[in-house]
């Protein structure tokens, strides 16, 4: 371990803020990439069971 | 042609396997960046020069090596996709351009975060910088073409086109820090030489860009397997996967 305590290790000497925003973002990006297509997922299954609740028709477009 | 090549032609074996590789490649995602991060954050040692800022590596590095993969995972599956009239790769190819851009907005975000102590200055008209900045751009009009064209066929051939034109500029990104003078700094891994950094700053490295690779593997086979049910909605065996599996 390279640091002498948490508020040490917080502060990265002096560059607490770049490296954290850096991680920050890298954390959004990495949810975001497995949120949206979850979304979809959900919207697609909703959807399907629509058609198949509501009209019964044997063609959808 | 193998035998395996014309399975991967067949959208309801890709849905199949992927459902099965999935949590094989989360799992392996899930742990090598945990540890990846922990051992980069608190565990390695700080640059002599540049202190803790040198950090900001761990995130750089591997989202620059996989903007660049994604980018010619897509040219190659659009290329597959015109070649052989191969819809599962047309299909791969328009996964990719979406998390190829957050990766590459990515990259530049945390590549402008650490300019700024070490250089000074949060962007410079560099070629590293501006010809990364292109390939951000090539996934934009590559997402934009798509979006914009309705016939599924008609998109995706024009798509792969434009990204077998765009595949000139990964050349142009690896040999930017070669051929022109530049403020970035060479590349940390090459196949040939051993690393100019310890092994206690390397290692977390590579671990970390593992650790991508198996993330973009969970982020495109999510994104395909939407892909597949969405485009196969009226065949029989998403209809059934409908009522029995996602009640």
């Amino acid at each position: 371990m390279g640091f002498e305590s948490f508020t040490d290790f917080l502060a990265m000497g002096g560059h607490g803020l770049y490296v954290w925003l850096s991680y920050a973002i890298a954390l959004v990006v990495v949810a975001l990439n497995l949120m949206a297509p979850l979304r979809t997922k959900n919207r697609f299954i909703k959807s399907r069971h629509d058609v198949c609740a509501g009209s019964k028709a044997k063609y959808d477009p | 042609m193998p035998r395996w090549f014309y399975q991967l032609a067949s959208p309801r074996w890709c849905y199949d396997i992927t459902g099965k590789l999935l949590p094989l490649f989360a799992w392996a995602a899930v742990l090598l960046l945990l540890g990846g991060t922990a051992w980069a954050l608190a565990f390695a040692p700080a640059d002599y020069q540049q202190g803790n800022s040198f950090r900001i590596i761990y995130i750089h590095v591997p989202s620059a090596i996989l903007a660049q993969s994604c980018y010619m995972l897509m040219a190659i599956a659009g290329a597959v996709g015109l070649i052989w009239k191969m819809k599962v790769a047309d299909m791969v190819a328009k996964c990719c351009a979406p998390i190829g851009a957050s990766i590459a907005v990515l990259a530049l975000a945390t590549g402008a975060i650490w300019g700024k102590p070490t250089w000074g200055a949060w962007w410079v008209w560099d070629a590293r910088l501006t010809s990364m900045l292109i390939l951000l751009f090539l996934y934009f009009g590559v997402m934009a073409l798509n979006s914009a064209i309705e016939n599924q066929t008609t998109a995706a051939q024009s798509t792969a086109v434009l990204s077998l034109v765009g595949l000139v500029n990964i050349p142009i990104i690896k040999y930017s820090v070669e051929w022109w003078n530049t403020l970035h700094q060479p590349a940390t891994f090459t196949l040939t030489e051993k690393p100019a950094m310890p092994v206690e700053m390397w290692m977390p490295l590579l671990i970390m860009v593992i650790g991508f690779y198996c993330f973009f593997a969970v982020a495109m086979m999510l994104r395909l397997r939407n892909e597949i049910v969405s485009r196969e909605r009226r065949s029989g065996w998403v209809r059934e996967l409908i009522q029995t599996q996602f009640r």
